[in-house]
């Protein structure tokens, strides 16, 4: 290049970046947090035990289904969403959806919200496979849905691609890709439940699946732009985060334990989460067959969790409580059944205070919809 | 998906074309035969293939190319019609470690392989300020090429022509990296001077080191 048009071209770029840079109003992590924590209801509604469970749906279309997700509407209503196909990993696989208005308590017959062929189309990037989906409503009414698309490869391969509705789901916008790895952008897949800040940002649960294994938390804006990246873990054998706010900074986070080893739930408390120092995991006393769990704050008094509770196997799902997030007692049995059954990948949502909705795959042909309330939980055997 | 991220794609589609093209010829056509080269591959890449195009089939597999191996290839195109000059060897080399450090400092950490993820730092805007200032040291040691390269990559992000938020996206990828490493590899271990036909519009890409001079 000759050296006086070279400098000229410099010249012009580095004049327009630094008005670009002074004039920058891209968010300041001061801005973001805290965590939009209210502290449970501590007193149960004065009801009566309740625990009701019922299939969400048909699925005759779809002969395999995974990976259950809720979300709770102002009004009361439930929306529900999880995958769909002939396999896991299928071409045919699409994310489903499901609402249960408050007066009717019944679930509608589930629509396709998003497939491989329309993400495809929005994206204008070819996706192979979908897989995760998490639903969110945050406090200004807006529903997100974020899914794993998959462009080549396994589930290594994944990325995160969203959208989302301004009427309780009725309507949904375009797919958009959230980039969240320098490496062609791909192993980052979701699991577990978002939390909001007071800004509006979106605290979102991820886990890295290449090479090593970790749990890390993206930030996202109210309009829908990544913010940052935050890892959780530098433990490699820990996936699908869990994230439970203690507090408007502090947070516990609980593993899915992934190998082949002394599987157990791990957990580690972070005092900051907008700062995280790869505080070290620990293991808790609950058996963990390398499947997800999923946990809330019950009330003050502590945690909630659903897990399989077994070695090996899903054949179990129970419902287990702790004070301090390391020593679990399991108070509830939800399914149990022989191996090979499987009820897996629960996913708990707390909606009016005392009241718990919880998703999970039934032997993968079925999501099952189980709702429970304090007074029930208050009564364990 | 807005214009940027289409056009983006597009142009990433027939830059990496028309480069492996130009390798392919090596110099075997004329200037003529080039440039419709390129009006083809610009048509190739609408082709429908699926739900998608060709340039989107590719970049789902490629993954979002970055600034400097865009404006590489550019330049590239423009070398093979005498429109630019090479950069001496020295140059190449110091460019080349450049880029290979700063994969060194990215991928092992982003991947998991350290507790603490550099990626992180491109979602901050002191990364830009930073990135400027690297760039006025390239341009003050005659690192031209480099020196536009980073501010282009500042500006893109800037102006967020692509859909990540992270300033990394924008200042190298995995092919930019491994490309680097390959040209700085060729570059230890070619034949002499004498052997090879011309290396002189080289810039930093490695297959443009066997690349002759089409002045």
């Amino acid at each position: 290049m000759r050296t006086n048009a070279g400098v000229a071209i410099w010249g012009s770029l580095f004049t327009i970046c630094v008005a670009l840079l002074l004039i920058d109003q891209r968010d300041d992590p001061e801005f973001i947090f805290p965590i939009s924590f209210a502290a449970p209801e501590h007193r149960a509604p004065d009801t009566n035990p309740k625990f009701e469970a019922a299939f969400v749906g048909s699925h005759a279309e779809t002969p395999s289904v995974h990976a259950g997700t809720l979300t709770y509407l102002k009004n009361g209503s439930l929306l529900a969403a999880w995958f769909g196909g002939t396999r896991e990993g299928a071409k045919d696989v699409s994310i489903y959806f499901a609402r249960r208005e408050s007066d009717s308590q019944q679930w509608s017959a589930p629509v396709v919200v998003a497939s491989r062929e329309q993400t495809t189309q929005e994206l204008n990037r070819f996706i192979a496979k979908l897989g995760n989906p998490i639903l969110f409503a945050d406090s200004r009414g807006r529903v997100w849905l974020f899914y794993v698309t998959v462009s080549f490869g396994g589930w290594s391969g994944s990325s995160i691609t969203f959208r989302y509705s301004d009427d309780d789901g009725e309507s949904w916008s375009g797919a958009e890709r959230l980039v969240t790895s320098p490496f062609l952008n791909v192993s980052t897949l979701v699991k577990g439940c978002p939390l909001e800040c007071k800004s509006g940002h979106i605290l979102l649960p991820v886990y890295h699946e290449f090479l090593r294994k970790c749990g890390e938390l993206l930030t996202i804006s109210p309009d829908g732009k990544l913010v940052s990246k935050t890892r959780l873990s530098a433990t490699h054998r820990a996936i699908q985060p869990c994230v439970v706010p203690l507090n408007e900074k502090a947070v516990r986070v609980f593993y899915r334990q992934n190998g082949f080893a002394d599987r157990m739930v791990l957990t580690q408390q972070i005092p900051n989460v907008f700062a995280p120092d790869n505080t070290a995991l620990v293991a808790t006393n609950i058996a963990n067959p390398d499947a997800a769990v999923s946990v809330i704050r019950r009330n003050n008094k502590g945690f909630l969790m659903v897990c399989n509770p077994l070695d090996s196997g899903r054949h179990k799902l129970s419902l287990a409580t702790s004070n301090d997030g390391l020593s679990w007692q399991v108070i509830h049995e939800i399914e149990n059944s022989a191996s090979p059954n499987e009820f897996s990948y629960p996913y708990l949502i707390q909606g009016r205070p005392g009241e718990y909705h919880l998703i999970y795959t039934w032997n993968r042909t079925k999501m099952r919809y189980a709702f429970f309330n304090e007074r029930w939980l208050e009564n364990a055997p | 998906m807005s214009s940027a991220f289409w056009i983006w794609s597009h142009l990433s589609f027939v830059l990496l074309a028309a480069n492996f093209l130009l390798l392919m010829q090596r110099g075997r056509r004329g200037p003529r035969a080039r440039w419709a080269s390129l009006s083809v591959l610009a048509f190739l890449g609408l082709l429908p293939v699926g739900h998608t195009d060709v340039s989107g089939f590719m970049l789902a597999h490629t993954g979002t190319l970055c600034v400097p191996i865009l404006i590489l290839m550019l330049r590239e195109l423009l070398a093979a019609e005498g429109l630019v000059l090479s950069q001496p060897p020295q140059i190449q080399r110091n460019t080349n470690l450049f880029w290979l450090a700063c994969g060194v400092l990215l991928y092992p950490a982003a991947l998991g392989f350290v507790a603490h993820d550099t990626y992180y730092f491109g979602y901050n805007s002191s990364m830009g300020w930073c990135v400027l200032g690297l760039s006025c040291v390239a341009m003050l040691c005659r690192h031209q090429v480099l020196g536009i390269c980073l501010a282009a990559a500042v500006l893109a992000h800037q102006l967020g022509l692509q859909e990540s938020p992270n300033l990394w996206d924008y200042l190298i990828d995995p092919w930019l990296w491994i490309a680097a490493a390959s040209h700085l590899i060729w570059m230890r271990f070619k034949p002499q001077p004498q052997q090879i036909r011309s290396n002189s519009v080289t810039n930093g890409l490695p297959a443009m080191a066997i690349l002759p001079q089409h002045r």
